[in-house]
């Protein structure tokens, strides 16, 4: 598999990979720490939360490594369980979880400067940041299996066969899922513009 | 195909699902590829706003957040080593009262116990006043008698 392919050129270059692969854990949360935040941190756009559940993330990480047998690579097992995290944190946390969304909702916008395309009119990238804000808002906005298959396709890059063994699916629930998610926000964009 | 892309085809293309029969209405479709182009942009940005708004995030919390494994390992160390520090103090007063109620209760106490030092000496010092029969006088006369 190509994927296989680029983890092992990625072991070969980065030490801190090869590390964690050997097992060593505080490699381990240097490598993927900051994808595993990341993807939480979109998912539920809470940063404490994010930050609690990125940690409880590594910490199962740590406590199941001797179960760990390599079936999958690692960064795809632990978006596993980051995903299972996220998954039960909003079904705990539902009624919090949305009323915590419309509240933030004014403060989750994106900046202006983080729209790329200097070489875009005004107009045109105001209407693209307004669009990338509804996609935001979109986003958040979905059941949560297709939010995570959706952030997991158009933020981490994960091809649909990584997110199916992510999401313990198979491809065509997975594909089912993103084509519902794209068809929301494309929706969403619609109406914002 | 002659007719436009529906929704449902846009939003395969745009999972990454790509038919030979919507390949080939792009390929002549100006139309339908803009509106492909645009949401492809949107997306775009969508993904590196969010990375670029999570990354610094990531770098502050990073900084002062502590590695799970070192604070998990650390604090199971702490936590193990006060129990067995716990476990060692107990037994080890629990061991120090036995052997006290112990010596108590089958050794003579302590008073007793000089006393009977104190005699048995004494009965040595008598007993090596008075020679022994075969026993030669160490020193009959003082030095300074001498």
């Amino acid at each position: 598999m190509d994927f296989e392919i680029a983890q092992g050129a990625d072991l070969v270059d980065d030490p801190d990979r090869a590390a964690a692969a050997n097992g060593d854990f505080e490699a381990m949360v240097r490598v993927f720490r900051p994808k595993i935040f990341r993807f939480i941190l979109a998912s539920l756009r809470d940063d404490d939360a994010a930050d609690t559940l990125a940690q409880d993330c590594f910490l199962r990480a740590f406590r199941a490594w001797p179960t760990f047998r390599g079936e999958c690579s690692l960064d795809t097992w632990l978006m596993r369980i980051a995903v299972n995290l996220v998954r039960d944190h909003v079904r705990n946390r539902r009624l919090q979880f949305w009323k915590r969304t419309r509240q933030n909702a004014a403060t989750l916008e994106l900046a202006h400067n983080q729209i790329a395309g200097p070489e875009l009119t005004p107009e045109a990238r105001m209407l693209l940041r307004e669009q990338v804000n509804a996609v935001w808002r979109a986003a958040a906005t979905l059941p949560v299996k297709q939010r995570s298959v959706f952030l997991l396709r158009f933020i981490e890059e994960m091809d649909l066969l990584e997110i199916a063994s992510v999401m313990g699916m198979k491809e065509g629930t997975v594909k089912a899922h993103l084509f519902s998610a794209l068809r929301n926000v494309r929706r969403q964009i619609g109406a914002a513009v | 195909m002659s007719r436009h892309l529906q929704e449902q085809e846009i939003c395969r293309w745009l999972g990454g699902e790509h038919s030979n029969a919507a390949e080939e209405h792009l390929a002549v479709c100006a139309r339908c590829r803009s509106q492909l182009d645009r949401m492809n942009s949107v997306l775009a940005s969508f993904h590196d706003s969010v990375r670029c708004r999570t990354e610094r995030q990531v770098i502050a919390r990073q900084s002062d957040a502590p590695l799970p494994q070192t604070s998990s390992t650390s604090s199971g160390r702490r936590i193990r080593f006060a129990w067995a520090a716990a476990g060692v103090t107990i037994l080890t007063i629990a061991g120090g009262l036995s052997l006290a109620r112990h010596e108590s209760e089958h050794a003579p106490s302590s008073a007793a116990f000089d006393d009977a030092a104190i005699l048995t000496r004494v009965d040595a010092d008598l007993a090596r006043t008075i020679p022994g029969p075969l026993e030669p006088l160490a020193a009959p006369i003082d030095k300074e008698t001498r």
